[in-house]
């Protein structure tokens, strides 16, 4: 560099362009790199409930408490007659909307052991809505074994299907983390929502079961079926989360089964002599009183059961039943 | 360094007062200085306030002056956090100036280039020009860098792919659009206009349709791998985990324990082979591995400065070859990304041929680098490929592995390891050396992430310590408060930090499976109310025979039947009750000698009758966990007396960075 | 040509490796400068970083006031709950624990006028002065010397005990110096004003006994397993003085005539079922019995809601005294 020669002409329009490509470069890195700066530590994601997604109220509005218990051995023809008894479907499904059936498809287990809704009862309400107008109606749960094998052993899939519903499968794109309005369990947690999108009319449907950790397993609990996630370790505190799901979700109506009770090994049962065959169907718009009304066919009491209590407490039904427009009826 | 000896550069005219300084001995200067730098910082990384220690040292500002880890780090969390806004500096130098980084400040190219001296010192002129001739194998470097990057950039493609299908304003825009495409296509009549809209029109098609193919789906993830080959973060772990450690001698002693560090064969098996390949060929990492120096071979390019050939006077002797460190061809085209600015040709140039300008070199450059399309596409695909593959093995889901414990303000996993640049600077500082480099126990992602072992190291995760993450340079661990750590002030409704959770293990523990007294694990649990309690148990001790009373005498009990060794029996954990006497609860021996067993206090002397039988317990204390008061720092699994596989031991269980994780409601 | 052996480098060479000097010796004063702020990791070893305001109270009250008396406090006042308190008194917080525990103050204070050495109170809220003067009489130190201008305490050479309404207090010296003892009485003084209300109290059980011939000293209440029987808890026992022999007496309000006689028959029994014998007099008190358990006596009476009695009486005639007197004075 003892000798350097000045730029030529040509030199200089090239070194000038070559400042200007710099300087572009330069104001775009540093753009950038101030743009995305960030002094603090990323924060860890707090308890904030940072969700504000809610469930709409799926109870008809005009329509007070009802609760009908039908006696029957056969299923469609007890709550064919129950929903009759309470005015018909055609009171609570309007024509044209959507219909979901939330059942118990919880396990991988055959309909005859009473762990989950009955292929027939299924069968029989999707029939109902149907004639009433609906315009769609869906069958879905969140399992806890496999999905597939879930909904196929029980028989609820055929069933479904045969009477005009459509099956939906969980699948994680379906489960948005929700945080229930006053409850502290279910916070940003993931639940299932996607099958709810356009869905205007919501029925709850469970089989009376003994469980050992909350007593019973009946319309309250069945909306544990909506949670995703690691939802077992609400197992530690499971009446205060049956308190929340009935914070989460007021269902149009629940169905309660009590055809077969599980009385013994529930959750899962396993055994025919598990069940008792106490012939009994509660559909009411009420959860709280048709599990109040269920608690019997377990031989308990609502005493038993602190999450009828709770679920009360939220405003979400009564626990006295016969306060309701009530109405027993025997089948054929 | 001409003629065979070295000459200093650097003269003074005494007559005329004036001083004259060769460029080369300033870059030596220069890089001596950083690697000097270098090896204090990483000296100094130890916690404590004297002036060998870490007080406030700015021990990373190596690691965040280099823009790879900023470059990184932006790319796969979407922000550059707080002190990498210094590589910004290095950048916009080497957009002005070309790979200086390289030559004058990189502390591990000044390793590599001082033992490629030393290697070429014995060779002749011509086996040393040829050893620095240009190879097409220097382009692997910036395939590495590609596809490190493109490992970096999945969830940023994935949101801008997301963008053509989520917003609605978007849509309208990519509608109207395609209109005035297809109202082109149809109307423009000229070639090359036509094919900017068929252009046009094929990129947003295929724009949106990825859009809608990935929505939603594990097709696309985020992963931070440049720490792997990243010099300085190579440089750092190396030096920390692997030679520092053995240090430690009579002379020196810089920490206080022995330290140790499993899993780091590979890391130090790495570093002496990129020393050693220098005997080879010099500055073989510098350029044939080197992300960093291809990441400012791309960006250095243009710059405005660089080193090339005056108009005339070239002879093509070749000299300027000899000492060429980048191995970029100055004597003929020269390739201005592999050059590193070592000044080592101006230095050598026989005709003052040479020069560092501002204009192209005379004899032409080569700005790009020599990487095809096809090389460069698949080295992108290969990297954005390679994340979901390895997410595929569910380590950061369901697969999770509950022995990587993760340091104290670590982000949650999948965060994490879009953060760690593997530096090994939390490992150096931890003061009780727990943290070591992970082989594979967190997935492929995270080969030589931090992970806890409470068996090594001196004490666990010490409560009252927050040094990890105000080291840590990306805040992959977070720089917690001392509240935030205890779960005070502010943080008094989250609690503590937890890392783990503690788990008896039954079969194992002295009280619980071996009728032996211990309570080392409560005793340590540094927790106030402690997380360990016990809840305490009579067991009889098996004797040979059994122990019939013959006589007392105050508070002694004179026995018949097989010995009680005082050694084992008057340690005051054993007690004894009689049979059909009163009282029931147990008494203390205190002693056992010729005149038989010493009592505290002799209840049994109303109601004892001779021949009674009296059964020798031992008073055990069963330690129990309260996972509500557990916070995982490993001190009891530090300290139990089972010293090969612990009868308590720490698992990631319950740990507060992810919720998913939680044991208790 | 010149040849690099001749090569000078030039002023601009110069100059620019002068600059480049230049930046390095700033890079090293700015390392050199920023070593003065300690990293944050580095203040947290330092004790004072450790310690944390309780979010309850910013500002807690010392144990005693001492605002103008020489004595100041020397430490911060530390507060455990049953959880804690064996961190402050390991193995000794047993007996606390079983005895109505509720809260230990501790404190130390140093006299301004003589530093160097200074005085832990530790203060035991036990909840009832029941409690607090079972825990004080369990625990009475040998060499013991009374105070008179401290009623219900005592002092041993360096340290001053005292119980008051709930609270029993300890106070140690570092050493058996006459000031430190001064100092006590006053720390003690100070604190029963504190207190006041309880201070007008009886002291619990004082009025059970007869004062003739009693050694006030050895007043105790036992709160369970007295004498090491499981049925006697809240059990008081004084020693009397006569002629020259020692009786143990030990007396319990039962708070139902029903549950003393219950207790005294028991406790009778019991003595049999394990040698005991009744001895053949005249009970000295209506429905007493008096036994012989192998060589010394024993007598169980119950009056009302007390049961009473003498304990391990060696000899029979005092033991029947003592008896009668004791059941004239719970008559009143």
């Amino acid at each position: 560099m003892s000798n350097p020669s000045a730029p030529s002409p040509i030199n200089r329009r090239e070194f000038i362009g070559r400042c200007t490509r710099a300087g572009i470069y330069v104001a775009a890195a540093g753009s950038i790199g101030i743009g995305f700066h960030q002094a603090d530590a990323p924060r860890p994601q707090m308890d904030a409930a940072t969700s504000m997604l809610q469930l709409p109220d799926y109870s008809v509005p005009a329509m007070p408490g009802k609760i009908c218990i039908a006696h029957g051995a056969d299923r469609a023809t007890t709550v064919r007659q129950a929903f009759e008894a309470l005015g018909g479907m055609k009171a609570l499904v309007r024509p044209g909307e959507r219909v979901l059936i939330k059942v118990n498809a919880a396990f991988a287990s055959p309909p005859t052991l009473g762990a989950t809704s009955h292929p027939e009862l299924v069968a029989a309400v999707v029939r109902l809505c149907l004639e009433a107008g609906a315009d769609r109606v869906i069958v879905t749960d969140n399992p806890i074994n496999d999905p597939a094998s879930c909904f196929a052993l029980t028989g609820i899939r055929a069933a479904a299907q045969k009477s005009g519903a459509d099956v939906i499968i969980p699948r994680d794109t379906l489960f948005e983390p929700m945080t229930v309005d006053g409850g502290r369990l279910i916070r940003n947690w993931p639940v299932m929502v996607g099958p709810l999108d356009g869905v205007d009319r919501v029925i709850g449907m469970a089989p009376v079961k003994d469980h050992h950790r909350s007593g019973a397993s009946m319309t309250l609990k069945n909306w544990y079926g909506l949670l995703g996630g690691r939802r077992n370790i609400f197992h530690q505190d499971v009446h205060t989360l049956i308190q929340e799901l009935a914070l989460m979700i007021r269902p149009t109506a629940v169905v309660l089964d009590g055809t077969q009770t599980m009385m013994k090994n529930g959750p899962t049962g396993g055994s025919l002599s598990d069940l008792n065959p106490t012939g009994t169907m509660i559909v009411s718009t009420d959860p709280v009183a048709a599990d109040a009304a269920g608690a019997a066919l377990l031989g308990r009491t609502i005493a038993d059961l602190p999450f009828i209590g709770k679920a009360e407490q939220t405003g979400a039904g009564t626990a006295d039943y016969r306060s309701l427009q009530f109405k027993e009826i025997q089948t054929g | 360094m001409s003629n065979g000896y070295i000459r200093i550069g650097l003269t003074l005219k005494t007559e005329h007062l004036s001083l004259s300084m060769s460029i080369i001995l300033t870059r030596r200067i220069s890089q001596i200085f950083f690697f000097l730098l270098f090896l204090w910082f990483s000296i100094v990384t130890t916690l404590g306030e004297a002036w060998w220690q870490l007080r406030g040292w700015p021990v990373n500002w190596l690691l965040e002056l280099d823009p790879l880890v900023g470059l990184g780090t932006l790319l796969a969390t979407g922000t550059l956090y707080a002190g990498l806004l210094w590589g910004l500096l290095t950048i916009l130098l080497t957009i002005v100036l070309g790979r200086f980084f390289c030559g004058w400040v990189c502390p591990f190219g000044a390793l590599h280039q001082a033992v490629g001296w030393l290697a070429n010192r014995k060779r002749n002129t011509s086996q040393k020009i040829k050893a620095n001739r240009y190879r097409r194998g220097q382009t692997i470097k910036y395939i590495i860098l590609i596809f490190l990057l493109g490992a970096a950039v999945g969830e940023l493609i994935a949101r801008l792919l997301r963008v053509a299908t989520s917003q609605s304003t978007v849509d309208a825009i990519i509608a109207i659009v395609l209109l005035l495409c297809g109202i082109g296509a149809v109307w423009v009549n000229r070639k090359s206009w036509q094919q900017w809209i068929s252009g046009l029109l094929a990129v947003i098609i295929g724009w949106v349709l990825l859009g809608l193919f990935t929505d939603g789906s594990r097709l696309l993830a985020a992963s931070l791998q440049t720490g792997l080959l990243d010099p300085i973060p190579l440089f750092f772990r190396s030096v920390n985990l692997t030679l520092l450690p053995l240090v430690d001698g009579r002379t020196i002693t810089l920490s206080q324990g022995t330290r140790i560090y499993p899993g780091t064969v590979a890391i130090g098996l790495i570093f002496w082979t990129a020393v050693l390949l220098n005997l080879i060929i010099p500055r073989f990492y510098c350029r044939f591995i080197c992300p960093l120096g291809a990441l400012f071979g791309i960006l250095g390019k243009n710059a405005l400065y660089r080193v090339g050939q005056k108009a005339e006077g070239c002879t093509a002797c070749g000299a300027c070859e000899r000492y060429c460190e980048g191995a970029c061809e100055p004597s003929s085209t020269i390739r201005t990304s592999e050059c590193v600015l070592c000044m080592n040709c101006i230095d050598d140039c026989r005709h003052a041929v040479m020069g560092y300008h501002a204009y192209p070199s005379a004899a032409g450059e080569t700005a790009a680098p020599d990487i095809t399309k096809r090389e460069f596409a698949a080295a992108l695909v290969s990297g954005l490929a390679a994340v979901p593959l390895a997410r595929m093995a569910g380590n950061t889901g369901e697969n999770w592995n509950p022995a990587v414990i993760r340091p104290p303000g670590s982000l949650p996993e999948a965060q994490f390891l879009k953060r760690c640049i593997k530096c090994g600077q939390c490992m150096r500082v931890c003061p009780t050396n727990v943290i070591h480099p992970a082989g594979l126990q967190s997935g492929l992602e995270g080969i030589w992430t931090p992970v806890l072992n409470f068996r090594m190291g001196s004490s666990g995760c010490q409560r009252g310590c927050i040094a990890c993450g105000n080291l840590c340079p990306t805040a992959a661990i977070r720089p917690i408060s001392l509240a935030e750590r205890l779960g005070k002030d502010t943080f008094t409704d989250q609690g503590p930090i937890r890392i783990g959770m503690a788990f008896v293990d039954r079969s194992r523990c002295l009280p619980w499976a071996m009728d032996r007294p211990c309570i080392v694990c409560q005793e340590n649990c540094p927790v106030s109310p402690k997380a360990i309690f016990t809840r305490e148990e009579y067991r009889p001790v098996r004797l040979e025979g059994t122990l019939h009373l013959s006589g007392m005498q105050d508070n002694r009990l004179l026995f018949d039947g097989p010995t009680l060794p005082a050694q084992r029996f008057a340690t005051g954990d054993y007690y004894v009750t009689i049979d059909d006497s009163h009282p029931r609860l147990p008494v203390r021996i205190i002693d056992i000698g010729p005149n038989g067993i010493s009592l505290a206090d002799n209840p049994f002397v109303e109601t004892a009758r001779t021949g009674a039988r009296i059964t020798v317990l031992v008073r055990l204390q069963l330690p129990f966990v309260d996972p509500a008061s557990c916070i995982g720092c490993g001190v009891c699994e530090h300290e139990c007396p089972v010293k090969g596989h612990r009868a308590i031991r720490v698992t990631a269980e319950n740990e507060s960075r992810e919720p998913r994780h939680r044991l208790v409601l | 040509m010149q040849t690099a052996f001749q090569k000078q480098p030039g002023h601009a060479e110069t100059r620019i490796s002068i600059i480049i000097l230049a930046v390095l010796v700033v890079v090293a004063g700015w390392v050199y400068l920023r070593q003065y702020h300690t990293n944050p990791a580095v203040v947290a070893l330092r004790p004072e970083s450790q310690i944390f305001a309780s979010s309850a109270d910013i500002t807690p009250a010392a144990v005693v006031d001492t605002t103008g008396s020489d004595l100041i406090p020397f430490s911060p006042p530390e507060h455990f709950g049953p959880d804690t308190l064996y961190e402050k008194i390991n193995g000794r917080a047993d007996l606390y624990l079983s005895s109505g525990y509720i809260s230990l103050n501790a404190q130390r204070f140093t006299l301004q006028s003589a530093a160097g050495n200074w005085i832990e109170v530790f203060a035991y809220d036990m909840g009832t002065p029941e409690n607090a003067f079972s825990v004080y009489s369990m625990q009475r130190r040998d060499a013991a010397t009374s105070d008179r201008s401290l009623p219900d305490a005592y002092r041993t050479e360096n340290a001053l005990f005292m119980v008051h309404g709930q609270f029993y207090l300890e106070l140690i010296g570092t050493n058996a110096d006459d000031m430190l003892n001064e100092a006590m009485g006053t720390l003690a003084r100070r604190f029963a004003e504190s207190h006041a209300g309880a201070s007008k109290a009886k002291a619990p059980g004082q009025d059970l006994f007869p004062t003739q011939d009693l050694d006030t000293t050895t007043r105790q209440l036992i709160t369970a397993n007295a004498f090491g029987y499981e049925m006697l808890d809240h059990i008081y026992t004084a020693q009397y003085l006569i002629d020259g022999t020692r009786l143990t007496v030990f007396v319990s309000d039962r708070q139902t005539p029903e549950a003393a006689s219950a207790l005294a028959d028991n406790f009778s029994q019991t003595l049999i079922t394990f040698g005991a014998t009744a001895v053949d007099i005249k009970p000295p008190v209506a429905n007493a019995s008096v036994l012989q358990f192998f060589d010394t006596y024993e007598i169980i009476f119950s009056h009302g809601p007390y049961v009473a009695g003498v304990h391990e009486a060696v000899d029979l005639n005092h033991a029947k005294i003592m008896a009668k007197r004791l059941a004239e004075h719970l008559k009143q």
